[in-house]
């Protein structure tokens, strides 16, 4: 087996031409399948926390916020929107049979200029009413909110001095909330009374968001939890009929059209890599035919030296595994550089919701292509290990 | 050691019109004793090479038995056999037969170290310095001449002390001075009790040579001193 | 053979410099002014970037020129160039307060990417160059 190893080196080594076309090949090999594995893996993820993070069966938002998809943008985005309805729909949606749990939430969006050159969205919540992102919050925060006090989501840098102003609102920072991949990692939490605070000073300070309504009696969203024994869809239905200028979702809708675009990308991430993996097989697998055939004088020497059929099997073998392998950490490595530092800018070209696997799992993921890749290198020299064992060196000797 | 071969033919199929069988090697009885050189000649076609490879274990015969110290060398399974080549028999192939990813030396000590009954560095040296090109024993092939090239692949035959040595045209288009540094170095493996069969095209070498026989059509003839 | 001969490798650092430069300056430069027309602190994080950048396309042009031995003290200095580089946005500078900005998307990730690849090839012609030595 030693001397299999050191000729195996030797031979890459005399040429360097060859033996880096291989390496190159096999490379581009393993980073399209790490690649795109992390990618797939990290939508996955994003799906199952976006699940997580929306806590509730039904979301009711204002008529006009639904259709402009704007309340999506916020989850999927992070993009801001502010959109309000009377509390009174609020008070209604909660005396509609089968609902059990009605929190009301209020969205605000930061000026530009404040922090940021874009904006920042504000979530209020009612402390008492809420249990869609409290349990969320005791993650990492186990204290009640205090007035004037903000959790911030992972996706924003917090300032030295932990404090943060939105329309001359002193905020301090008292937690981060970890990773969702969801747009609600650059969001900003608050309780009712500090939001509708902003909502004052903002007032003052000439941005008048609610012309119609009396910010105090206004509710942004309603997250609604459906008794046991009911229908969602049902229950759905009946607030969609009965309260007026209110669009009820299922969040299971929701989550499903967030489902099928995973499901598109990834099934296009899927069959491109495949194609890749089995182009890759072919390919290499000619090359090692050609380079086989061009090196069947050699093999038939080695035969004459006492080599047995199972040696040259073994050095081609060798040979191409070798190859294979240094191809496959270089390609993985590229692959590594590529998803992780660039994975913010996949998931926002992606407006998916998109949570990169942590080092373990993304560990195993490298471990797996790596396999993967090498073991598409062994099965293309399989055939031609194979073919140069069973050739007769006598045969090939006395051609030429 | 006595390399025997009895009765061995080899028939090879092809298309052609009327009978599509053909026999390279036809019935060939033939003994390589200890201690002598044995010339083999004939046309280009007339299975001395096949002949050879059907000694050397690298080319099974479709009918007859190949001996080595009464050993029947295809009642053995390839690993063995292999390894019986490696340490029993010196093969020179036809042709520049060197491996071009390793030096000159790397060269000869590689048979060494297939099965591990290793060739040490000093005797791969030596070896070189008796076939002439130990000055070049750090060298690649690719930077040796013809005749170099024969040699090396001489002293690679002889690394692992065999008692049998089967040269294919180790003389062919090599010049006159090359082609007797290296005929001599044949007969003097026999002279030190080597068994060696030489195929060759070369009149010369018949000075050399202890037996002579010619093949013509497959069927091997004995010839008589000149 | 006094004259110092130029091989693949000596090629990769000059281009992989004048890339890092050209890129920070244009395809990855962080993010844009304010609405008001004020530079955020990314803005100033890409000016040292690009700073580092261009001594290192500096260093790497007088790589070709010098000896062996000197070549070895430019990778160590390429090799702590690229470190600064990395360790600038975000790290010695700030970049923006969301994630999702620009500076965090391209300009921190390119920078990192390209400062590993600079700093693994000085280091493999340091590798190469003392075993050569030995």
């Amino acid at each position: 087996m030693k001397l299999e190893r050191t000729l195996a080196l030797k031979n890459l080594r005399r040429k360097p031409a060859r033996t880096a076309a291989l390496v190159l090949l096999s490379a581009f090999l393993a980073l399209s399948v790490f690649g795109g594995s992390v990618v797939v893996a990290s939508l996955r993820n994003g799906l199952k926390s976006y699940e997580a993070r929306l806590g509730a069966d039904i979301v009711a938002v204002p008529y006009q916020a639904r259709t402009k998809g704007t309340f999506e943008s916020i989850l999927l985005q992070g993009i801001p929107g502010m959109f309000y309805m009377d509390e009174q729909y609020y008070n209604k949606i909660c005396t509609i049979e089968g609902v059990e749990a009605a929190a009301p939430q209020f969205y605000l969006a930061s000026t530009s200029a404040g922090c940021c050159s874009v904006p920042v969205q504000i979530i209020g919540f009612d402390p008492e009413k809420d249990f869609t992102v409290q349990p969320w919050i005791r993650e990492s925060f186990a204290l009640s909110l205090g007035d004037g006090d903000i959790i911030v989501g992972s996706e924003l840098t917090v300032p030295k001095d932990g404090i943060l102003t939105f329309y001359d609102t002193p905020c301090r920072i008292v937690a981060q909330l970890g990773k969702t991949g969801t747009g609600l990692d650059t969001a900003v939490y608050t309780n009712m009374a500090t939001i509708k605070t902003m909502m004052r000073n903002a007032e003052s300070l000439g941005f008048h968001y609610l012309t119609d309504t009396d910010p105090d009696h206004a509710v942004s969203s309603v997250m609604i939890r459906v008794a046991n024994g009911y229908d969602v869809e049902a229950v759905t239905g009946d607030i969609n009929v009965h309260v007026r200028h209110v669009e009820a979702s299922a969040a299971a809708a929701m989550l499903s059209s967030v489902a099928g675009g995973l499901k598109s990308v990834s099934g296009v991430i899927g069959i491109l890599v495949a194609a890749i993996w089995v182009l890759a097989v072919v390919i290499l697998a000619i090359a090692f035919a050609m380079i086989s055939h061009e090196r069947a004088k050699e093999f038939a020497v080695l035969r004459c030296l006492g080599a047995s059929r199972r040696m040259l099997c073994r050095l081609l073998l060798t040979e191409a595994a070798f190859a294979a392998f240094c191809g496959a950490v270089l390609g993985v490595a590229a692959g590594a550089l590529i998803v992780f530092p660039f994975g913010n800018a996949i998931s926002t070209a992606l407006e998916l919701p998109y949570l990169m696997p942590s080092a373990l799992p993304a560990a195993a993921l490298a471990l797996g292509s790596l396999l993967l890749s090498a073991l598409a290198g062994a099965l293309s020299a399989a055939v031609s290990a194979w073919r140069v064992s069973r050739s007769d060196a006598g045969l090939l000797l006395r051609e030429g | 050691m006595i390399l025997r071969a009895e009765k061995i033919s080899r028939r090879f199929f092809r298309q052609r019109k009327g009978s599509n069988v053909f026999y390279a090697v036809k019935d060939v009885t033939l003994e390589i004793p200890a201690g002598t050189l044995t010339e083999l000649t004939g046309r280009s076609g007339s299975g001395k090479s096949t002949l050879l490879n059907m000694l050397a274990g690298l080319l099974e015969p479709t009918e007859g038995k190949v001996y080595l110290d009464g050993e029947d060398l295809y009642a053995l399974s390839d690993i063995s056999r292999s390894r019986m080549r490696n340490e029993r028999l010196g093969v020179i192939p036809q042709g520049q037969t060197a491996l071009h990813a390793l030096t000159v030396l790397e060269n000869v000590l590689l048979p060494g170290q297939m099965y591990g009954n290793a060739c040490s560095e000093e005797r791969g040296v030596q070896l070189l310095e008796q076939v002439g090109i130990a000055q070049l024993q750090n060298a690649y092939p690719g930077e040796l001449s013809g005749g170099e090239l024969r040699r090396l692949a001489i002293a690679r035959a002889l690394a692992l002390c065999p008692g049998v040595l089967l040269a294919d045209e180790p003389t062919g288009d090599l010049d006159d001075e090359n082609t007797r540094t290296v005929l001599s170095l044949l007969r003097r493996s026999a002279d030190e009790g080597l068994a060696v069969l030489l195929v060759t095209h070369e009149r010369e070498a018949a000075r050399f040579a202890d037996r002579h026989y010619r093949m013509d059509s497959g069927m091997l003839l004995e010839e008589k001193e000149h | 053979m006094n004259k110092p001969k130029i091989k693949a490798l000596d090629i990769v650092f000059p281009v992989l410099s004048l890339v890092f430069l050209v890129g920070i300056l244009t395809v990855f430069q962080p993010c844009g002014p304010r609405e008001d027309g004020s530079w955020m602190s990314c803005h100033w994080a890409g000016r040292a970037v690009a700073g580092a950048a261009g001594a290192m396309l500096l260093l790497s042009v007088l790589r070709l020129v010098v000896r062996a031995g000197a070549k070895q003290g430019l990778d160590l200095a390429l090799i702590a160039l690229a470190a600064l580089a990395l360790a600038l946005p975000g790290h010695l500078i700030g970049l923006c307060m969301m994630h999702d900005m620009r500076c965090h998307t391209l300009t921190a990730p390119c920078t990192a990417v390209l400062s590993c690849l600079m700093a693994a090839a000085a280091a493999v012609d340091l590798l190469l160059s003392l075993r050569k030595g030995k």
